[in-house]
């Protein structure tokens, strides 16, 4: 497996590349869905949005597509291209490694015994 | 529902800040980005009200007027410390009238270092010359009083070169609080 090098995704960059995993979206879709996919614990500002946009277009992590003919001009709609989907995977791998060792150390309770003694 | 008054001022503002970005980045995505905002406002008033729309407005342009200036710094440094430059003697002359007319210090280090602790974050390229601008603005607020005959600073001309020192520690705070934050491809949340 080639070494991930990059350093890791902000949380901004890496929720919204994991809400444009299963679909296309505009801009307020991705605000609105990173909110609902982070329980409101994520709320990304428009200048923070388009700002990483800009940037993930740039590496080629994600593609643009003009609004169909009649839509909104300024509802440009974006998803994740290949490269941006092997990024993802390669940091999502990364924190799962770094979940594994919390819950080695006991650090995390495994999902459904919260509560208990 | 029509935007309120407030609203229209709170979406205007936005737009105004948004002019700070560069403009191959404006012309991409800056309507866009408005549409953006103005939805996310009358979403929030919708759910929860104008006070609430107009707090998430606000905040809203403080993230559009810094996340265009870190472009802006990204793409022409020149053009950013020239931006930042009148603001930088604004302060300086601010910090120079406030020193001369109070006994106390504390108000003008305090205003070196967070205002020296400011510019060297938003533009570190040039933290050396915020630094010198800002440290100069006690010493030379004496020399102009002294040329033209006014005792409101007491105490020997050197001591006003203090000024240096918390203008220096604001512009290193400044400058490690910039290379802590996060680094390309993505700023991180703001709002």
């Amino acid at each position: 497996m080639k070494r991930n090098t990059e350093r890791p995704l902000t949380p901004a960059v890496l929720h919204i590349l994991l809400v444009l995993a299963d679909d296309q979206r505009h801009g307020y879709g991705i605000m609105q869905e990173v909110e609902t996919l982070s329980a409101g614990r994520v709320r990304l500002g428009p200048g923070t949005l388009y700002r990483s946009l800009q940037e993930l277009l740039e590496r080629g992590w994600i593609e643009e597509r003009e609004a169909d003919d009649g839509a909104d001009p300024r509802r440009r709609t974006y998803r994740l291209s290949r490269g941006g989907r092997t990024a993802l995977r390669a940091e999502l791998d990364r924190l799962a490694a770094l979940v594994d060792a919390a819950r080695a150390r006991d650090l995390l309770r495994r999902p459904g015994t919260e509560g208990r003694a | 529902m029509k935007d309120s008054r407030a609203e229209r001022v709170v979406l205007a503002l936005q737009r105004r800040l948004l002019g700070l970005a560069p403009r191959a980045f404006r012309e991409h995505f800056g309507e866009e980005l408005l549409a953006c905002a103005r939805d996310s406002l009358r979403e929030a008033r919708r759910r929860r009200g104008t006070a609430a729309a107009l707090a998430r407005g606000v905040r809203q342009a403080a993230d559009i007027g810094l996340n265009a200036l870190r472009l802006r710094g990204e793409g022409d440094p020149v053009r950013t410390s020239l931006m930042l430059l009148p603001f930088v003697l604004l302060l300086a002359l601010g910090t120079a009238w406030i020193d001369a007319g109070q006994d106390e210090v504390q108000p003008a280090v305090l205003l070196l270092f967070v205002g020296a602790a400011t510019f060297a974050f938003l533009d570190s390229a040039r933290a050396w010359l915020w630094w010198l601008v800002l440290g100069l603005s006690i010493p030379g607020a004496r020399l102009w009083m002294d040329l033209h005959g006014s005792s409101a600073y007491q105490g020997p001309f050197l001591a006003t070169f203090l000024a240096f020192l918390p203008a220096g520690l604001g512009a290193l705070t400044g400058l490690a609080l910039r290379r802590a934050s996060p680094r390309p491809p993505g700023p991180g949340a703001v709002t």
